[in-house]
């Protein structure tokens, strides 16, 4: 009856982990439906490394009331570039200044937007006036967007609106003071903004004197809460912040790029994983007999986990940085699947019965597993929290695989072997365990003196 | 009964019984460390690393092929044919070699818009090294030069063969965003903040002195890892990074087997826990299958990845993942056990109970 429920177990476990293989790997259209499944692996986010891109060259002119040289200016749009695409949510981007007046920008084809990049070949100019702007007057500006560091869109839980966010430079923070002083001499508690230029149609809204500060949120006169309000805010701040740029950008070209690796380098690093995997398997076969061949039905299982928790958590994107974590996290894996299996021999050369041995195995490996993995565990997280594009998805990909390989290792692993020993429990040559001839077999399931100290001392560790 | 002793069998009684002291040999490894991390840092200092895309200083140049073959005048490449695309690159890379440059990289493209309103030419963007002793103006003039020399090399005479889906483009030195220095200073920050973890936590599980040992093991890999890089001349791509990241975990991984085992030995008595030397030497033995098994599998992928890889980035990574894992299986063996004996202290336990 047992032998029958393990060797069930056995058959469910296997088709599991072969639907899991097939999930992970194959790409087909879902029947009687024309959605199209991709298979964990095509699923991933993949950086410059391994996926094609699109280059676009921007012809740069230094805008009027610039004092340096364009190459200077160039210089220093590049960090509000880079800034621009941080916020607008493009995870992998290059900006480079190419000759004398040209700015190359490459995103990921996936994630390329023409409406996104034609904002950067639309600023608009802000200016802020104590009196409001008519046919006769055109009031003198005391804040404008060269004060301005960054404009966000942003909602005013107060009035219910939304709007947008600005932030002064060090250098507009003097200008807030005069344009302060300037609005208490006048005798002003309203400040007006306008946009492109000063003149009473292009008045985009007021502010109350004391609402302003180093941020501030400003919103237009028809401002709501609607989606198209956020839409129109949304471009409105883009198109501030282009403003604050140094030079005007215009598009002179747009090419679509090849990956960096080479046009099949993502399939060529999936066969180098392979044959990585088939070599860990067939080690572990030949030196672990049907243990190891439970091991590799488990590495199945870990490997296909990873992948579908690399598609599915947001802050994983394969470059050549994440393709060695995916290295890491199987040597990961595969180290502590040999450290519990060297563990069973171990116990089982000492004159433990089979059973007694893997249970043992798994017991006195726990502390040491325990903590290799709370190492990585933490490390990655650091290096995801710190660490910018490559570290930062190299600690993404570790952080899964450490989470993942302990499940594995104590849940999966520990049940398939628990499911086995009914199986067989009193060939060890089938496990390639063996032991000395003079080494007599433990009957009872005691542990030895040594062994006790070995373990309270190994849980507890030094404390 | 005669058991039959299988290869498992032989290979564990070989290492039992290995009479190698890799405690001994530490002082000389850990001086053959040392002269290579010097050599490294001499090469790094006064040659400097070999920088690759992510770093160095590079121009760019496009070459527009006919791919189609419409025009008469010159002959026509189409870049999705390898044949032809390497023709292209062979060409341009015997331009470069005249002027003391190489490509550094070469990325086919497809013009969707161009100034002159082409749409779908192909082209090949090419870029290769600047000179670093050359000033900005210099490497301008040679810029020119450079892209004359291609056009002559393709037989396109004038500016106007862009104009036929034909010709080369200015060639225009890169000025990168710096932001692949954050991206070394923020990796530099975050390894220095999971290692002092690493320090603390291994304090908390085993002993003081190990404090001492993770720091030393940890900075000697990357080091020697750096050294090597620098003296090999592979390439120092943000993929280095990762490596670094790999030698720091793999580092971690080899001290953790290493200080359970060797708590494990000397607590249930398999050594004499006196003495640092022999509990070292003996846990180093015992972990040393595994480490074999480990940095085999290693070797295999790099040496697969070298000799197949398609691209020379791809090759260039296997290699430095090589490197990493020869330092890491070096350290694990030869040098973490000198390091773990050096501050190594007998734990005084209360032995009424034994």
């Amino acid at each position: 009856m047992v032998k029958r429920r393990s060797i069930a177990r056995f058959v469910i476990m296997s088709i599991i982990a072969l639907i899991m293989l097939l999930l992970t790997v194959c790409s087909f259209t879902i029947p009687f439906t024309s959605t199209n499944y991709n298979g964990f692996i095509n699923s991933i986010p993949l950086g410059f490394d391994y996926a094609s891109g699109v280059s676009v060259v921007y012809n740069a002119e230094k805008t009027q009331n610039s004092d340096n040289t364009l190459s200077q200016e160039i210089e220093s749009t590049l960090s509000k570039l880079d800034r621009f695409f941080s916020y607008h949510g493009f995870s992998e981007y290059s900006i480079k200044k190419q000759g004398d007046d040209q700015i190359k920008v490459e995103v990921l084809k996936e994630q390329y937007s023409s409406v996104m990049l034609s904002l950067l070949e639309s600023p608009q100019q802000i200016f802020f006036t104590v009196e409001e702007a008519s046919d006769e007057l055109t009031p003198t500006s005391y804040l404008s967007s060269s004060d301005i560091s960054f404009a966000e869109v942003s909602y005013d839980q107060n009035a219910a609106v939304y709007g947008i966010n600005l932030t002064l430079t060090n250098l507009g923070k003097l200008s807030l003071e005069s344009l302060k002083s300037q609005a208490d001499i006048v005798g002003s508690d309203t400040v007006y903004i306008y946009l492109d230029e000063i003149n009473s149609s292009n008045l985009y809204g007021e502010i109350a004197v004391d609402k302003l500060g180093q941020t501030m949120f400003i919103s237009s006169s028809s401002a709501s809460n609607t989606s198209s309000a956020y839409s129109e805010a949304y471009q409105t701040a883009s198109n501030i912040f282009v403003g604050t740029f140094a030079v005007e950008l215009s598009q002179q070209s747009m090419t679509t790029i090849t990956p960096k690796l080479g046009e099949n380098a993502w399939m060529w690093t999936l066969v180098a994983l392979l044959a990585f995997i088939v070599a860990l398997m067939a080690f572990l076969w030949i030196r672990h007999g049907d243990l190891g061949l439970i091991a590799n039905l488990i590495l199945v299982f870990f490997v296909s986990l990873q992948f579908f928790f690399m598609q599915a958590i947001p802050f994983v994107r394969l470059d050549l940085g994440g393709a060695i974590a995916i290295f890491l996290s199987i040597l990961l894996f595969v180290v502590s699947q040999i450290v519990i299996l060297e563990r069973i021999s171990k116990e089982y050369s000492i004159g433990n019965r089979i059973h007694v041995a893997c249970k043992n195995g798994f017991k006195k490996s726990f502390w040491r597993l325990f903590d290799l993995h709370i190492i990585a565990l933490v490390s990655s997280v650091l290096m995801l929290l710190i660490g910018k594009y490559t570290i930062s998805y190299f600690g993404g990909v570790v952080f899964i695989a450490s989470l993942v390989s302990f499940f594995c290792l104590y849940v999966l692993f520990r049940f398939m072997l628990n499911s086995y020993l009914p199986l067989n429990s009193t060939k060890p040559a089938k496990m390639k365990l063996y032991r000395e001839a003079n080494v007599k077999e433990i009957k009872e399931e005691v542990p030895s003196q040594a062994d006790q100290k070995t373990d309270s001392e190994i849980e507890g560790g030094q404390a | 009964m005669k058991n039959k002793i299988t290869l498992n069998q032989k290979f564990d009684r070989k290492i039992a019984n290995c009479k190698t002291n890799f405690s001994k040999l530490f002082l000389i490894f850990i001086f053959i460390s040392l002269a290579i991390i010097i050599a490294g840092a001499f090469v790094a200092g006064f040659v400097g690393y070999n920088l690759g895309s992510d770093f160095a200083s590079l121009s760019s140049i496009k070459v527009y092929t006919n791919s189609e073959g419409y025009t008469q005048t010159f002959e026509s490449y189409d870049i999705e044919n390898a044949e032809d695309y390497n023709l292209v690159l062979e060409k341009v890379d015997q331009v470069l070699a005249k002027h003391n440059t190489s490509i550094q990289s070469a990325q086919k493209t497809t013009v969707d818009f161009l100034e002159q309103n082409i749409i779908d030419a192909k082209a090949v963007e090419i870029t290769f090294f600047n000179d670093p002793s050359l000033t900005e103006e210099e490497q301008k003039a040679l810029n020119s030069q450079i892209k004359t020399d291609i056009m002559l090399a393709f037989g396109y005479q004038t500016q106007d063969a862009i104009a036929l889906e034909n010709g080369v483009s200015d060639a225009s030195i890169l000025t990168d965003y710096n932001h692949n220095k954050t991206i070394i200073y923020s990796s530099i920050i975050a390894i220095i903040v999971a290692a002092v973890f690493a320090m603390v936590y291994m304090v908390c599980r085993y002993e003081k002195p190990a404090f001492v040992t993770v720091f030393l093991t940890i900075a000697h890999n990357i080091l020697l890892t750096l050294a090597l890089i620098a003296i090999t001349r592979i390439p120092f791509n943000l993929a280095t990074i990762g490596v670094i990241c790999f030698t720091f975990f793999m580092s971690v991984i080899n001290l953790m087997i290493f200080y359970s085992k060797a708590k494990e030995l000397t607590a249930s008595g398999g050594v004499d826990q006196a003495n640092g030397k022999a509990v070292a030497n003996e846990t180093t033995k015992a972990n040393l299958k595994t480490n074999l098994y480990i940095y085999a599998a290693i070797f295999v992928l790099s040496i697969l990845l070298i000799a197949f890889a398609p691209s020379a980035n791809m090759r260039f990574f296997a290699l430095a993942l090589l490197v990493s894992a020869v330092v890491n299986f070096y350290s694990a063996v030869f040098v973490t056990n000198g390091m773990y004996y050096c501050v190594y202290k007998p734990i005084k336990k209360k032995r009424k109970f034994i």
